[in-house]
């Protein structure tokens, strides 16, 4: 009878005791969690608790719940400050949901370390984050659900994977954005790889990556997405293997921009291509990328023949496609034009990491003229002005010979001189004249290189000029030429041949 | 004869007694537990319960190592040590103080590894060098110091080499100080300094070199040189600081990509090798003071 009555004040001290453990509160900085653990045990190191949510009940908020031993340590609602870390012993939960959601306040740091997360059928993410200031997944596996990672707290915040290995996660590896605010991520010494996408950028997301591999997705490795609400998403991209997806790495924007910066990338192997860019994404190249396709600039037209009288403009739309990636913009030039003739490019220049644009290449010519053309319709001010250079060289040539030289026909030496002079001038206008036809890029004649067109006899021979000039304004003489357009991006380049008939 | 015999045995009483205290404080290798006590001599069946209970019993040049996780508080080092934690989780949890003091021999070699300090926003550093020769910090994490993750500043005329792989700092007023009035060589390689208020600050004359690390989130700059101290850095990623790299003092960056920092490059010593990424979407891009040539 004693005895009995001894073992029901053991009990009754011992409910006490429990709930006074669970209620109570004396939550501590450091909480431990065991796969033999109880959750009404204080989670000490000598009593653990079973489960990170219970362990997470007695933590201070700052505090660090540590896995002591291998375990299933359940799902958990973080609201506070916390680090988790199973380095020891890798703690695991296999949530038949969700994994670990984080809704802690704007300047919480919540750090996930050495745990594996592997979720079943009917699994949504592995982490969700509604709200922090810093979340840090280190050493940690999180596979089976359909975000590995959902980083997009609507105010913003940072987030780190360091050593994470995010696999076969139905929609993405790890996303990153938010509504309002920047969503900063930091991905080093990661894997993403038989996921959806293995990392996803959304507007408010910007993304750096280092030292990891994005392979074996099922659509993209890496995307920057912005739908048409608009926003701006980012990727960085340094030391990054990109192998086996369908696409390795794109940039989609429907509004806003979406932008990929790639550096030292390997993107090999994919089934549809090694990047890919739709609406107004960019995928930008550092040019020290390894992609498995032959870099070229590919030109076409759907009207490679023009066919003008002398003195008007001849366009030609071209329409400009580039496989592989280049880091420098595409520029354009052509060559082979008669005498009098000159080329423009509308835009001048088309992005680097341009997949497919057009340019419309203009074609002026001069018409044969006695007034002195100093008016070359269609043709620019830098062409026009040397032009006019040229022609009053030419008359200046003319009228200080004829003094110079008079004196045969009788006229006073005192002229010779000043003919002498006006001779000087006139070369070095007629210089100046040559030299600014050849220094206003795309846009002048290109005299000083007039070879393309050597099966043409006249196909702008310099020795012509002058003969040409006797005819009062460098006319573009009839015939049909042959024009070459040449589109350049560092060492790459690509041509078109264009027929010009002039009448 | 009595008092032959007297003496005799207060000697065997005191060899006892001094062979019984050299025995705990000698041993090469101790241990600590989560379940230990200090009050044991250290040993593999009967642990200690603190790095501070356990150093007082191990020997010069000796190791501590941890059987399973635990708390295992600050420890003030005055000789060469290795204290290892890969074993365990092994933390070391302050609040108000400093986590483990460095204050060595001129020729001691101290090396920490496996060790998580948490600081809970009010330990002062983390781990602080005040004398010895040379420091190894291995495969550690340090979180939540209001002063510095790791500061190691030696006094004047001292040469000193700290040697960091694999250390995840973050969230610390400062990840690793650097300087002082000595000549601190510093060489960090595979390491994280994520959302201080400045990831490597280093001043007077420190000379650092970094290798495959990143810098990300730190409050007001990634790394930043000062006095004559100069930063070498050769592969990483320096990501949404406020200034990623200022130099205020010599730093040459290679295959760095700096970008999504309101500041990429500040500072009038940034020397670049011409081969690191810095139009990488920063708020402003910076140029590098000079580039230097690859050879």
């Amino acid at each position: 009878m004693p005895m009995r009555r001894l073992m029901a004040a053991c009990a009754a001290l011992g409910l006490v005791l429990g709930a006074g453990g669970v209620a109570r509160a004396q939550a501590t900085s450091e909480t431990y969690v065991s796969g033999v653990g109880d959750d009404a045990n204080p989670c000490s190191r000598t009593a653990p608790c079973k489960s990170f949510a219970g362990a997470l009940a007695n933590t201070l908020a700052g505090g660090i719940i540590t896995v002591l031993d291998p375990g299933e340590f359940g799902f958990v609602l973080i609201d506070r400050a916390i680090t988790i870390d199973g380095h020891a012993r890798h703690g695991g939960i296999q949530p038949a949901t969700a994994g670990i959601t984080i809704a802690a306040g704007a300047t919480d740091v919540v750090a996930l370390r050495g745990l594996s997360i592997i979720g079943g059928a009917g699994a949504t993410n592995g982490v969700t984050v509604m709200s922090a200031g810093l979340v840090e997944i280190d050493d940690s596996w999180i596979s089976g659900f359909s975000d590995g990672v959902a980083f997009t707290p609507a105010m913003g915040g940072q987030l780190v994977l360091d050593e994470v290995v995010l696999k076969d996660n139905s929609d993405a590896g790890v996303v990153v954005g938010a509504a309002n605010g920047a969503a900063l991520a930091t991905i080093t010494k990661s894997r993403s790889e038989g996921n959806g996408v293995g990392i996803r950028a959304v507007a408010g997301g910007k993304v750096g990556v280092y030292d990891s591999d994005v392979s074996r997705n099922a659509a993209e490795g890496v995307l920057a997405l912005v739908d048409a609400g608009g926003g701006n998403a980012e990727v960085n991209l340094e030391s990054v293997m990109a192998s086996g997806n369908a696409t390795g790495v794109r940039a989609a924007a429907a509004a806003g921009s979406a932008v990929v910066r790639l550096s030292n990338v390997m993107s090999t192997s994919n089934a549809t291509a090694p990047f890919a860019e739709s609406g107004g994404g960019q995928v930008l190249s550092f040019g020290n990328n390894r992609l498995d396709v032959v870099p070229a600039i590919a030109l076409s037209s759907t009207a490679p023949s023009q066919t003008v009288t002398a003195g008007m403009d001849a366009t030609y739309p071209i329409d400009v496609g580039v496989t592989g990636l280049t880091a420098a913009d595409l520029a354009f030039a052509c060559s082979g034009l008669p005498a009098g003739a000159s080329c423009s490019f509308a835009p001048m220049t088309l992005p680097a990491g341009t997949v497919s644009g057009q340019v419309v290449l203009t074609v002026s010519t001069t018409a044969a003229s006695g007034n002195g053309g100093l008016v070359v319709p269609g043709a620019d001010a830098g062409a026009r002005g040397a032009a006019s250079l040229l022609l009053l060289a030419f008359v200046l040539l003319m009228g200080g010979g004829f003094l110079a030289l008079g004196k045969r026909r009788g006229r006073g030496t005192a002229w010779r001189p000043l003919g002498a002079a006006i001779v000087l001038v006139a070369l070095v206008g007629g210089a100046a004249g040559l030299t600014a036809c050849g220094s206003s890029a795309s846009t002048t004649p290109d005299l000083s290189m007039p070879g393309g067109g050597d099966d043409l006899g006249g196909a702008g021979d310099m020795a012509a000029v002058p003969d040409d000039l006797s005819g009062g304004a460098m006319p573009t003489p009839p015939g049909s030429y042959a024009i070459t357009v040449t589109g350049t991006s560092g060492q790459l380049s690509g041509s078109l041949a264009l027929t010009l008939v002039v009448n | 004869m009595r008092a032959r015999l007297a003496i005799s045995s207060l000697v065997v009483a005191l060899a006892l007694a001094l062979g019984g205290s050299t025995a705990h404080a000698q041993a090469t290798r101790t241990w600590v537990s989560g379940v230990g006590d200090d009050a044991n001599p250290c040993s593999r069946t009967a642990p200690c319960k603190t790095f501070a209970g356990a150093i007082s019993k191990t020997a010069p040049q000796g190791e501590i190592d941890v059987l399973d996780p635990g708390g295992f508080g600050a420890v003030t080092i005055t000789k060469s040590i290795t204290i290892d934690g890969r074993n365990a989780m092994a933390g070391v949890l302050v609040s108000g103080t400093n986590g483990v003091i460095i204050s060595a021999a001129a020729t001691d070699v101290v090396t920490l590894r496996g060790l998580t300090f948490t600081g809970l926003g009010t330990g002062l550093s983390a781990i602080k060098y005040l004398t010895g020769a040379t420091v190894h910090v291995e495969d550690c994490v340090i979180s939540g110091f209001a002063t510095d993750a790791i500061d190691f500043q030696p006094g004047a005329g001292v040469t000193a080499n700290l040697y960091v792989k694999h250390l995840n700092v973050n969230n610390n007023a400062a990840g690793l100080v650097v300087g002082g009035m000595g000549s601190p060589s510093v060489v960090v390689v595979k390491s994280n300094f994520f959302n201080d208020s400045i990831g490597l600050h280093a001043t007077g004359t420190a000379h650092v070199t970094i290798h495959d690390s990143v810098f990300g989130g730190n409050a007001m700059y990634g790394l930043w040189a000062e006095g004559t101290a100069e930063i070498n850095m050769d592969h990483g990623l320096v990501t949404a600081n406020g200034t990623g790299v200022q130099g205020d003092s010599t730093v040459r960056l290679s295959e760095v990509m700096i970008g999504h920092n309101t500041t990429g490059l500040a500072g009038t010593k940034v020397a670049s090798f011409g081969n690191n990424r810095v139009q990488a979407g920063n708020g402003t891009n910076g140029t590098p003071s000079s580039t230097l040539p690859q050879q």
